[in-house]
């Protein structure tokens, strides 16, 4: 974790992971978001409409939480098929919640404007930690049932 | 999937969701500022080689006047100064003959619930959903407590490094050495990240209770 935070804020890691993946996000949240009637446009990392944009920028692009997931797996001494399992479906699990949170976000910000810093800054942080942590626990718990009845 | 630890996650989430309305919608938000400064003037008021920062609340005026669209709710002042720019100020009213001169300090605003309530909130909801005894929640709650104290004076340092640097000409205070700014604005970008500092909290919160939790895991 140290080396991704060390890596994190160069331009390089920047430019070569987080944009793209934010450029992911808001081109996936912007087609769902169309899909369900919203005029919604992407712009490189943004999504917005005729009166806001939102940014998905460092935080809101779930990368911290995919690296936390990466690293225990990694870490963890368990075989290679459980860890390449637990990669798979743990990111795929975590890029789901991001994109719900991305289009939860939006939609506080056209209907509840009001409440989209407290779900921007308080809740959804906590929140998408708290899945990691929690899919990281499900995996253990998982990968060790696993091993014991094999 | 363990139905106690989906239990546990909910409850978790339901405190942590309760006491931050808790603190945003009650007198306690008042106080969080007036912490946040407490803490800043303890142990970030001085910066090594002549920098001095002192940390106030915004009045209520202040928040309603002329430059309310400046300051967001939780928001207090980080005000900057240094002995180098008093002397200057001093020598040049000596030198044009005058007896008093004024010195305008530079402030900026820095959010105390970003950089600290939610950060208190998280670990208080942590510690309260451990299966561990009233005992250990208290002694592990008053050490992770001042271990974020610990945190959010080390941010500061951070903050504070940054922006003696970029103001140096006005201030001469703070880093000189360019490698040494490129070093602390980077962790500066990296301390302020949130998601780091939760990570942070959550590190503090295994290390103090985690031991116990990892004993008894049927407990979870």
């Amino acid at each position: 974790m140290l080396l991704f935070y060390l890596t994190w804020p160069t331009d390089l890691f920047q430019d070569y992971i987080v944009k793209p993946v934010s450029v992911f996000f808001a081109f996936t949240s912007t087609m769902l978001l169309n899909f369900l009637s919203y005029p919604a446009k992407q712009i490189v990392s943004s999504i917005g409409q005729d009166n806001f944009t939102i940014s998905i920028q460092n935080g809101c692009d779930g990368i911290e939480g995919l690296a936390l997931l990466l690293v225990a797996i990694l870490i963890y001494p368990t075989s290679i098929k459980d860890k390449i399992t637990g990669i798979l479906l743990g990111s795929m699990a975590l890029v789901l919640v991001n994109i719900l949170r991305i289009l939860n976000l939006y939609l506080f910000k056209i209907h509840f404007p009001h409440l989209f810093e407290f779900f921007h800054v308080t809740f959804w942080q906590v929140l998408f930690i708290s899945i990691t942590v929690l899919t990281l626990f499900i995996w253990v718990k998982w990968t060790n049932k696993r091993n014991t009845t094999s | 999937m363990n139905k106690q630890l989906l239990l546990k996650s909910s409850y978790f989430l339901i405190l942590y969701v309760s006491l931050s309305l808790l603190i945003q919608q009650t007198p306690l938000k008042k106080a969080l500022p007036v912490f946040y400064c407490a803490i800043g003037n303890t142990f970030n008021s001085t910066f090594y080689n002549g920098g001095e920062i002192s940390f106030r609340n915004i009045t209520d005026e202040e928040r309603i006047g002329k430059r309310k669209a400046e300051y967001e709710k939780y928001d207090v002042l980080m005000i900057f100064m240094s002995q180098q720019q008093k002397e200057k100020a001093r020598e040049k009213a000596r030198i044009a003959g005058r007896k008093t001169t004024e010195i305008t300090p530079m402030q900026f605003t820095i959010n105390s619930w970003n950089n600290l309530g939610i950060f208190i909130v998280y670990f208080t909801s942590l510690i309260i959903v451990s299966s561990v005894n009233l005992k250990k929640k208290t002694i592990s709650f008053s050490f992770g407590l001042v271990l974020i104290i610990l945190f959010i004076s080390i941010k500061n340092w951070f903050s504070q490094s940054v922006k003696f640097a970029e103001n140096y000409p006005r201030f001469q205070a703070g880093i000189e050495s360019e490698t040494g700014l490129k070093i602390a604005h980077q962790i500066y970008l990296l301390v302020n990240f949130m998601g780091f500092g939760l990570l942070i909290v959550s590190t503090i919160w295994v290390l103090l209770i985690g031991n116990s939790l990892i004993k008894k895991p049927e407990s979870l």
